[in-house]
């Protein structure tokens, strides 16, 4: 059965524009320094009628009482009792049990469900979950196979989630004023709280693309750069665990949701299964909700011999990117050729692949500080079939082992 | 088929917050001479009841109503051809009577038609539940359903959580008739039921909440089927969750997701859902164990009373085997003691076993008794009064509550506060820089351990501990204090078994020094059209940049400024072929200027 070490413990993330921000946040490594969003949980169920019970040690080493909520998971238990919102002098303070300071408890929890969940802070939410205090739990079907056809799915065989790769967006804010008064132990009034960051897997764009566990951003491991091959269905698990709502959407081809806060959208009788999913352009990814979608490329099939563009291209100089001499762009519009570039322009792209956004459609939150480009965006490549190496956008069966 | 008559006062009336807060609301009585209630009176009806509702107005606003989702045309009204309602209206000291059938069942709202940007936000809203005709009798087959038969909506309990916000300065300028700009709209109240938690877990019609009767705790048996009927009358938009629950969506905007046989059951499971303004939701789940389970805003920002958490929109299912049938027994036996670093600590015996929670409510002298907390959990025999005054008077009594309503009172207790040790007195606090505060006290403790200092930044803040001394200390320097900040600070004495009150208070203004000059400016590119300049990155005590430019021997001009989060300028306004000098300096408002960074030359290309 999995078992999860946690610490609650403070840190410090970047962002693009040179900041430096203190966070709370959970790491998984003892004498480790928060991380953001919190370690990826990952299980796989067991195969019926055995139970997957899961169970997270979490060990608090901030200077206040923190504690776990498990929305979405079943028979939540601490030290083996049902856990319980928890008083101090007559007034809430935690939605669930939670640990004090120096201290360890126990939770468990039976992963009943399929799907994308979050975890989350229930002990003063309004601070510790802004302050960082969230991650997101990965479960898989009893039958997952991920070599197998038709076994690797969302939610297990036979649901219509058959994918070939997935990425983990998990969305939040930040308002600098309250990380900055927490790390001063000065109080701070949720009435001004005014985001200034928007943070897609505890990255600001450009900092999204750059790959996973790069040197200069220790407590920021996750890239949100999506990479996938034409055809390809590839499983986008949105999760939102900041306080506001955010419209999301990828260009290109829209997405067919298949699963929210973990529940297969399908309906089951002895004799008929209805399919609830539903192909959506953008999805308002809500406060504490989870989002799966398919997200499946198809283009237009246009290449330079038989099926030509059939505009005229713009010239290059219009093309181009930016002052500083740097693009994603190939240089041709078809997909796998590299083209002509300005003189003086370099260009980082590999083998002729595309790129274009997945955003939030609140155009603000694209920002840093309110400087373009910035906060809630990523970049969707499209690599030419057979150019993408195996390993982007497949995470593990397992987190955390048995 | 029944003919359902509501008439509906509109009037003046005053809400009450948990923090103390009253405020000012129009909303809508069910009796002449009533108090007006938040939300308005619930009108419950069955499909094909004819609903007629007769608006009179004591406002000095014109009033209507509206009633989105029914089979309803209203009448749009001019005046000198100014649009002014949705629907027909009344005069101040006017009546007008809407009528109409119930068509389909659902959770509905009713809202001003006049004015509704104010109208609504100041409390002229209510809910419609209409009931398919045959929820009430055993044999029929809509018996306790929501939508009917095959709508999956069958329930043991239903419970409407109407869901709305409060601006406290915007229902006093409304009230008082001042003007208000609706784009300084910020609510910092947030209320189910009009309530905002945890006023939102007492029983209904307390008598401390005259104009807010409803109370939004659901209390039911393990294995039930619960039907949570969200309705948002408010203008933002709420991501509600029931904590450690997954509901099944059977209604979205009173349309069931699963209408009936033949056709396709298109409910779906959430845990938390966002409603938007306007919406409904209609949420069934079974109740699992016995316990608390906490049904919320995961706004959590929307967790607070004025800042201040917990409150806000939160209220709670308790999932218990027997509903109370009585309201609980008083609480007996109170004493009260004198813990002067915690306060008084209160004590009493809990003889129900059926309470929810308690008010403690106190006096001083001859003041009538104001309530000084809501303790919202079960069981309690104690609570601590941490904001106490040395030498004072004060009385103490306390009542239980349940959902059939308060118990009697306990016994009073009285006691009076004094010097457990002598505290330190005459505290004074000096500004010696920008960066350091004095203080020194007068030691008038025997057998203290020593001292806790406390400091806070403005007069509405809590105090924080920032330091504890030997008690042979009278003086502390803080150097963590920031430029131009006005600090206040409180000092205690304490030994091995008590503590003292605190000394008095004093406050000082530290002195604002000027910004640090800007540092390595340099330029990081350059062409004949665009000039981008960088220089070292420090925002502490800087509000923004200035960046200043000249050619050749004219003078330097300020050319622009970014705000002290940027490192980055753009010079766009460049020529080819053209020499170029820069230079910055910061600018705070509580400093002033800082010197120059260094200058650069730039040469643009042709
Ligand atoms: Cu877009």
């Amino acid at each position: 059965m999995p078992t999860i070490d946690l610490w609650a413990v403070d840190g410090y993330i970047s962002t693009p524009d040179g900041k430096s921000i203190y966070i709370w946040g959970f790491t998984d490594k003892a004498g480790g320094s928060a991380q953001l969003p919190g370690p990826t949980i990952i299980i796989k169920r067991q195969d019926p009628p055995a139970r997957t019970m899961v169970t997270v040690n979490l060990t608090n080493s901030l200077p206040e009482p923190v504690s776990i909520l498990f929305p979405g998971q079943s028979e939540v238990r601490v030290n083996g009792n049902p856990v319980q919102p928890q008083y101090q002098n007559g007034s809430l303070i935690s939605l669930t049990n939670h640990c004090l300071p120096g201290e360890t408890i126990t939770y468990t929890f039976y992963a009943e469900n399929s799907g994308t969940f979050l975890y989350e802070s229930g002990t003063n939410p309004h601070k510790q979950v802004p302050m960082g205090l969230y991650g997101a739990i990965i479960v898989r079907p009893q039958d997952y196979m991920p070599d197998h056809t038709g076994y690797k799915t969302a939610y297990g065989t036979g649901t219509g989630t058959e994918f070939d790769r997935e990425y983990l967006l998990v969305v939040g804010e930040i308002d600098p004023d309250l990380h900055q008064a927490v790390e001063l132990g000065k109080p701070y009034d949720t009435r001004v709280y005014k985001p200034r960051y928007w943070t897609m897997n505890g990255r600001c764009a450009n900092d999204t693309m750059l790959p996973d566990n790069v040197d200069h951003l220790p407590n920021q491991p996750h890239g949100a750069m999506i990479m996938l091959e034409p055809g390809e269905k590839v499983l986008i698990r949105y999760a939102g665990a900041g306080v506001e709502n955010h419209p999301l959407h990828p260009h290109g081809n829209h997405t067919r949701l298949v699963g929210m806060d973990g529940r297969l959208l399908q309906n089951r009788t002895l004799s008929n299964t209805t399919d609830l999913s539903y192909k959506r352009f953008t999805v308002l990814t809500g406060a504490g909700q989870t989002y799966d979608q398919i997200y499946t490329w198809t283009g237009l099939g246009f290449e330079p011999v038989t099926n030509q563009i059939p505009t005229v291209i713009p010239n290059l100089r219009n093309m181009a990117i930016g002052h500083t001499g740097m693009t994603m762009w190939s240089g041709s519009p078809y997909l796998g050729v590299k083209g002509e570039l300005p003189s003086g322009m370099v260009s980082y792209n590999e083998v002729g692949e595309y790129h274009f956004m997945l955003h939030s459609h609140a155009e603000p939150e694209i920002t840093n500080w309110g400087a373009f480009p910035g906060g809630l965006m990523t970049m969707i490549a499209v690599y030419p079939n057979g150019t993408l190496e195996r390993h982007h956008g497949m995470l593990p069966v397992e987190s955390h082992g048995l | 088929m029944a003919v359902i008559t509501k008439d509906l006062w509109a009037k003046k009336g005053i809400i009450a917050f948990p923090d103390g807060v009253e405020v000012p609301f129009w909303g809508f009585a069910a009796a002449a001479g009533g108090n007006p209630q938040l939300p308005g009176p619930v009108i419950i009806a069955r499909v094909g009841d004819v609903i007629k509702i007769t608006l009179r107005n004591e406002l000095s606003d014109f009033v209507s109503l509206i009633f989105p989702g029914q089979d309803y045309i209203p009448t749009p009204v001019k005046e000198n051809g100014v649009f002014t309602s949705y629907n027909t209206h009344a005069s101040p000291g006017g009546v007008v009577t809407y009528t109409f059938t119930a068509t389909r069942p659902g959770v509905f709202l009713y809202e001003s038609g006049a004015s509704p940007e104010r109208q609504v936000p100041m409390g002229l809203y209510g809910a419609m539940v209409i009931y398919p005709p045959g929820v009430d009798h055993p044999s029929d087959p809509d018996y306790h359903t929501a939508y009917g038969n095959n709508t999956a909506s069958l329930y043991d309990v239903d419970k409407v959580l109407i869901l709305s916000e409060v601006d406290s300065g915007f229902n006093l300028a409304v009230d008082s008739g001042s003007s208000f700009n609706m784009l300084d709209f910020e609510p910092d109240y947030w209320l189910i039921n009009g309530r905002s938690y945890p006023f939102t877990v007492l029983p209904d019609d307390v008598d401390i909440l005259v104009s807010q009767p409803l109370g939004s705790k659901v209390n039911a048996a393990p294995g039930k089927r619960i039907l949570i009927r969200c309705l948002n009358a408010g203008s933002q938009n709420h991501s509600f969750r029931l904590e450690g629950i997954t509901a099944r969506v059977v209604a979205v905007d009173s349309w069931p997701l699963a209408a009936g046989t033949g056709s396709i059951d298109a409910t779906y499971l959430k845990n938390t859902i966002t409603i938007a303004s306007g919406e409904s939701y209609d949420l069934l789940f079974i109740s699992g164990p016995e316990g608390q389970y906490y049904l919320h805003d995961r706004d959590h920002h929307h967790l607070c009373n004025a800042g201040q958490y917990p409150g806000g929109m939160a209220t709670r299912l308790d999932v218990m085997q027997a509903d109370p049938v009585d309201v609980p027994v008083s609480p007996s036996q109170l004493a009260c003691s004198v813990i002067c670093r915690n306060g008084i600590r209160l004590n009493w015996r809990d003889r129900a076993i059926n309470e929810e929670g308690c008010v403690v409510e106190r006096k001083t002298g001859v003041e009538d008794f104001e309530i000084l907390a809501f303790l919202t959990a079960p069981g309690l025999t104690e609570y601590t009064d941490r904001n106490v005054l040395p030498n004072t008077s004060y009385t103490y009594r306390v009542r239980a509550y349940n959902s059939k309503g308060f118990s009697g009172y306990s016994n009073r207790c009285s006691v009076t506060t004094h010097d457990l040790i002598a505290g330190p007195a005459n505290l004074a606090c000096i500004a010696v820089t920008a960066n350091q505060i004095d203080l020194a006290w007068t030691n008038n403790a025997y057998n203290a351990n020593g001292y806790i200092i406390e400091r806070r930044t403005a007069e509405t803040e809590r105090y924080l501990v920032i330091a504890e001394v030997d008690g042979d200390m009278t003086a502390y320097s803080d150097d963590t204090v920031e430029a131009n900040t006005r600090y206040y600070y409180r000092v205690q004495a304490y030994n091995s078994t008590e503590s003292s009150c605190y000394s008095n208070e004093c406050g000082v203004t530290t002195p604002a020094i000027p910004p640090g000059a800007p540092e390595h400016l340099q330029s990081v590119y350059i062409s004949s059209d665009l000039v981008i300049l960088k220089w070292d990155f420090n925002y502490t005590n800087k509000d923004e940049f200035i960046i200043e430019r000249k050619s050749g021997a004219a003078e330097y001009n300020e050319i622009g400024s970014v705000d002290k989060y940027n490192f980055y300028y753009f010079d766009f306004q460049v020529a080819g072929n053209t020499i170029y000098y820069y230079r910055v300096r910061a600018y705070s408002k509580t400093g002033g200027y800082s010197g120059y960074s260094n200058e650069i030359m730039v040469n643009t290309p042709a």
